[in-house]
């Protein structure tokens, strides 16, 4: 899909989550990358770059100005997703390398290697992420908040827009899954 | 897990809202045998402060991750070129910078060196072409940070080799140096200048942000990464992978289309609202914590202009904000030019041309040229909003206060008629002189067939613009038919029946002819009284204003002071706070009459009375602050006070430069007077040069010399060389001015200045019968406007007498 479908797709179309995912993720998650990369320090009001930074140019980048606010928090909600599977592929690559090369990574695509993670940061999301796995089980909403406080580093009002949920929930549930997964980790 | 993930929710929550000494007895009590959630809400309770920091760790982790790595970097104190690094400055998404300095040490010099991060050796190549090309370009500018070199380090990184600026971002400098609108305009213009030229040597900038626009200690603005952008964004292989900074993109830059100088425009617009408004111009959200993190997603395509800033400047930004590059300012050059109009108050390319936009420009340079029509029509077009603001301000005005509302409809409707008609036929507004703005009202007040009392109004308004331009013809010719007005119809005295005589007495005043200007003016107050006009209003004040200044100018100063004064005691009664510029017209006048009576005392506190309230109500650059210093200057000189004198002349010098220009006899009059106070001062090199200058701009304004400036130039250098004893110089000087002199076209006052000088220049040169005759011929001049007791009429007959008794001597 070309690059200017996505607005089109923005504009239109009301995706269904799964549809979304299917058809604008594989773009988001290419956009996160180049986006990634490209941005600047100091550029004009963010002090200190941040995955936020590179969620709010992808969709600067993407968004038209006829775009909806609805197509706006969802864009939120998938790129947040977007960036958790791309931090989690890279973190898996990296991991079989030292582990010494399994033949389960995720991703043959060379986008994971655009991002260094060390080993160790690499090994902490990974566990980080498994805990969230059962955690979501319980709650999908958890993952849902996980990603975009976390990954994508959307303020507590961002993401209630993102999810359609009031800013209170995600305060209460952010802070109990923060935490909740911090007791929880492997030390 | 023995517990509800909603019920831990809840009651992590409310232990949260507890404080830290409570919480535990809350948790015993909410979970009294379900030991599992006790132990997890405890540790939770433990750990926040640890859970906090090791999710924003694991977040930089993440984030330095992303981030391309650092293998293609420089380590300090390697060698790249014949420079050594010093240290890291700054670390960016594609390239980091870094100090350096010449490790040959021959010479004292730092530089930035700035390496690419880029994996791609083809990308690198073409930055390095880019750099080249730049360095090929000779970008010399004051305000751009050159290029120096361009290569790639032993360990295959590409890099620039820069001017090292060591000063901070634009946007920073602004607002620490609180600078006010027309200071950032002058940095924006500044920056937008260097635009422009690098655009001239073909080299596009692309990523105008505050971060590559660093300002030094010394206020010095350099521009940085010209021509680096466009290579880092025009990626040959995905073409449509923009790698700039979103938030300040042009349109065609995010859709990865052509881009060209219209696209530094735009960026140059965004600039601009940064540097006016502090803020980027996007949609400001009502939580202020969003307001502090800039929330980027706001930056979306649709751009938002503060609202405090001005409509024009809010016009010169749009124009540069069209989505459409063929919608915006074709070039920087453009830009620069509405930038300018706006500050020195001309119209704009990009307002839309109505008709009341381009009045209010015009009126707005010529606050005092442009007088009541082009202000009446303003106002009334504009609606009273304009009015009102206004009315306080201008004498004209109060027309708009007193009139009925009957005739102000009915000269709405022809004014606004006339300027619309007026307006299709000039491009830019700009070129409508006054003169043909009043020429087109003239012509039309003859097929006015609307009642006589307004068009004894119009009449009358035109005669008086006129007369305030300078252009007695005209103003006598609508002055006349005015008064034919008055006269045959069976108007009843009304406040416009006496305005119009009024004027008259003032067209009177102007063309010398003072006795008539008298009575009529007289006629004016004694009307007033008939009809019980109240004293107590800025009309009455006025005229008593207008007989006491030709009292004054037929030196009859003690009538003149009496009149003045009653005109103060009413104003200051009219308005109470003694802040109105019409107050310092009267102390204006009041000080001109005890200079007069040589009261220099008091003359020289009611000039800088006026002085200060002008000043503070008009501002510097304005003709009635430039009279006033001028006045001031003049009464100083009189007390003796030569150096004071001496500082009002320089004032008057630089205000007169700014409102006239270097070619205006306005500027030529203050030079002169420049000249006079070195004069005084004994400071001969300086007089000369400024009467030499004065005489300059005179020649360039008129083509004969023939006339009365032109006569003043030549006595003041006359009065100069005779009083060095330069007589040859003296000699030129006085040929000169005796054969304006003998020419009928100048007046009594240079007339006799002439005859003085050249009576002390033979004196000089022991012509005796010469200098008699000369002396003589000054005597019966001065004696002939001035009275009998005049200092200058006793020193003529003085020199005459001592010339008389020499040449006897001599005999």
């Amino acid at each position: 899909m070309h690059e200017k479908d996505i607005n089109k797709k923005f504009l239109l179309t009301d995706y269904t989550d799964q549809e979304a995912y299917a058809h604008i993720f594989p773009l988001i998650y290419k956009q996160l990358q180049v986006i990634a990369r490209s941005i600047r320090f100091n550029f004009i009001g963010i002090e200190t770059f941040n995955t936020t930074a590179i969620v709010h140019e992808a969709y600067i980048k993407l968004a038209s100005k006829n775009t909806p606010w609805e197509s706006r928090s969802h864009f939120y909600s998938v790129a947040a997703k977007a960036m958790r599977q791309v931090l989690l592929n890279a973190a898996r690559s990296k991991g079989s390398e030292k582990r010494g090369g399994a033949t389960s990574v995720v991703s043959i695509d060379d986008l994971e290697d655009n991002v260094i993670l060390s080993p160790s940061a690499s090994e902490k999301l990974i566990d980080f992420d498994k805990l969230l796995v059962s955690l979501e089980e319980k709650d999908l909403l958890y993952g849902r908040i996980v990603e975009c406080r976390f990954f994508a580093g959307l303020s507590i009002e961002e993401t209630a827009d993102a999810l359609h949920i009031s800013p209170a929930t995600v305060k209460r549930k952010w802070q109990l899954a923060r935490d909740w997964l911090y007791v929880h980790l492997p030390k | 897990m023995s517990y509800s993930m909603e019920l831990l929710e809840e009651v992590y929550e409310r232990c949260l809202a507890l404080a830290e000494t409570e919480r535990e007895a809350y948790v015993k009590q909410v979970c009294k045998d379900n030991e599992s959630m006790r132990i997890v809400l405890t540790q939770m309770l433990e750990n926040k402060e640890n859970s906090v920091r090791h999710f924003q760790e694991l977040q930089q982790t993440i984030v330095a991750g992303i981030l391309p790595d650092d293998q293609s970097t420089i380590a300090e104190g390697e060698i790249v070129g014949k420079y050594r690094i010093i240290r890291l400055l700054g670390r960016g998404g594609m390239s980091n910078v870094y100090l350096a300095e010449r490790f040959d040490g021959e010479f004292e010099q730092q530089i930035a060196i700035k390496c690419i991060l880029s994996r791609d050796i083809i990308e690198g190549d073409r930055l390095i072409k880019k750099g080249e090309q730049q360095i090929l370009a000779k970008l010399e500018h004051p305000n751009i940070a050159r290029i120096l070199d361009a290569g790639v380090t032993e360990n295959g990184v590409p890099y620039f080799m820069m001017e090292y600026i060591d000063g901070i971002p634009v946007d920073v400098f602004v607002q620490q140096s609180n600078f006010n609108l027309s200071k950032r305009l002058k940095i924006f213009q500044q920056i937008a200048e260097s635009v422009d030229y690098a655009h001239s040597r073909l080299i596009l900038h692309l990523d105008i942000k505050p971060s590559n626009i660093l300002v030094n200690k010394s206020g010095q603005i350099s521009l940085l990464d010209f021509g680096i952008s466009s290579a880092i964004d025009a990626n040959e292989e995905h073409k449509s992978a923009f790698m700039g900074t979103p938030s300040i993109a042009a349109p065609e830059q995010m859709e990865g289309q052509q881009v060209t100088a219209a696209t530094d425009v735009y960026q140059l617009g965004i600039l601009l609202h940064l540097l006016i408004a502090n803020r980027l111009p996007v949609a400001v959200t009502k939580d202020e914590r969003e307001l502090t993190r800039m929330d980027l997603s706001a930056m979306v395509a649709e751009k938002v202009i503060a609202d405090e800033i001005d409509f024009e400047l809010k016009a010169i930004i749009e124009c540069c904000l069209a989505k459409n590059p063929q919608d915006r300012y074709q070039n920087v050059a453009l830009l620069l030019q509405d930038v300018q109009n706006y500050l020195t108050g001309y119209p704009l390319t990009v307002v839309n041309r109505g008709s009341s936009y381009f009045a209010s420009k015009y009126l707005k340079r010529n606050k005092m040229a442009v007088t009541s029509i082009a202000l009446i029509c303003i106002s009334l077009m504009a609606g009273t909003g304009f009015s009102l603001w206004q009315a306080n301000k201008t004498k004209v005005q109060r027309d708009l206060a007193i009139r009925s509302e009957k005739v102000a409809i009915a000269n709405r409707d022809f004014l606004i008629d006339l300027f619309m008609e007026a307006n299709p036929s000039i491009a830019k507004g700009d070129t409508m002189t006054v003169y043909q703005f009043l020429d087109k009202a003239y012509e039309k007040t003859d097929t006015y067939s609307g009642s006589a009392e307004i068009k004894l109004e119009l009449l009358t308004t035109l005669g008086r613009s006129y007369r305030s331009m300078g252009n007695f013809g005209k103003s006598r010719m609508a002055l006349a038919k005015a008064y034919a007005v008055a006269k045959d119809s069976s108007l009843q005295i009304s406040p416009a029946y006496i305005r119009a005589i009024e004027q008259l007495g003032l067209y009177q005043r102007d063309i010398g002819h003072y006795d008539s200007a008298r009575i009529l003016l007289n006629n004016v107050l004694m009307m007033y009284a008939d009809i019980n006009y109240p004293q107590v209003d800025s009309f009455y004040t006025a005229s008593l204003k207008y007989l006491s200044y030709v009292y004054k100018t037929e030196q009859k100063s003690d009538t003149a002071k009496q009149l003045i004064e009653k005109a103060i005691r009413l104003e200051e009664q009219l308005w109470p706070d003694h802040n109105n510029i019409n107050l310092a017209e009267s102390y204006y006048i009041l000080a001109a009459i005890y200079n007069d009576q040589s009261h220099y005392e008091k003359a020289i506190e009611y000039q800088t009375k006026s002085l200060n309230l002008c000043e503070s109500l008009m501002g510097l650059y304005f003709p009635g602050t430039l009279a006033n210093t001028n006045m001031l200057s003049s009464i100083l000189a009189n007390a003796g006070k030569l150096d004071e004198a001496l500082s009002y002349n320089i004032k008057a010098k630089n205000i007169a430069l700014k409102l006239f220009g270097d070619v205006h006899h306005e500027t030529a009059t203050i030079t002169d007077n420049l000249g006079v106070g070195y004069f005084k001062l004994a400071q001969y090199d300086s007089a000369y040069y400024y009467f030499r200058n004065a005489l300059t701009i005179r020649n360039t304004l008129f083509s004969s010399d023939l006339n009365i400036r032109t006569h003043a130039s030549y006595n003041n250098l006359l009065s100069l060389f005779a009083t060095t004893g330069e007589q040859d110089s003296a000699k030129v000087y006085l040929d000169k001015a005796l054969r304006v002199a003998a020419s009928g076209k100048t007046n009594t006052r240079q007339r006799s200045n002439t005859y003085k000088w050249a009576g002390f220049l033979h004196e000089q040169l022991q012509e005796y019968p010469l200098s008699k005759k000369y002396y003589q011929q000054s005597l019966t001049e001065y004696k002939s406007y001035l009275p009998i007791d005049n200092d200058q009429v006793i020193k003529a007959q003085k020199s005459l007498d001592r010339v008389d008794s020499l040449s006897r001597k001599i005999l």
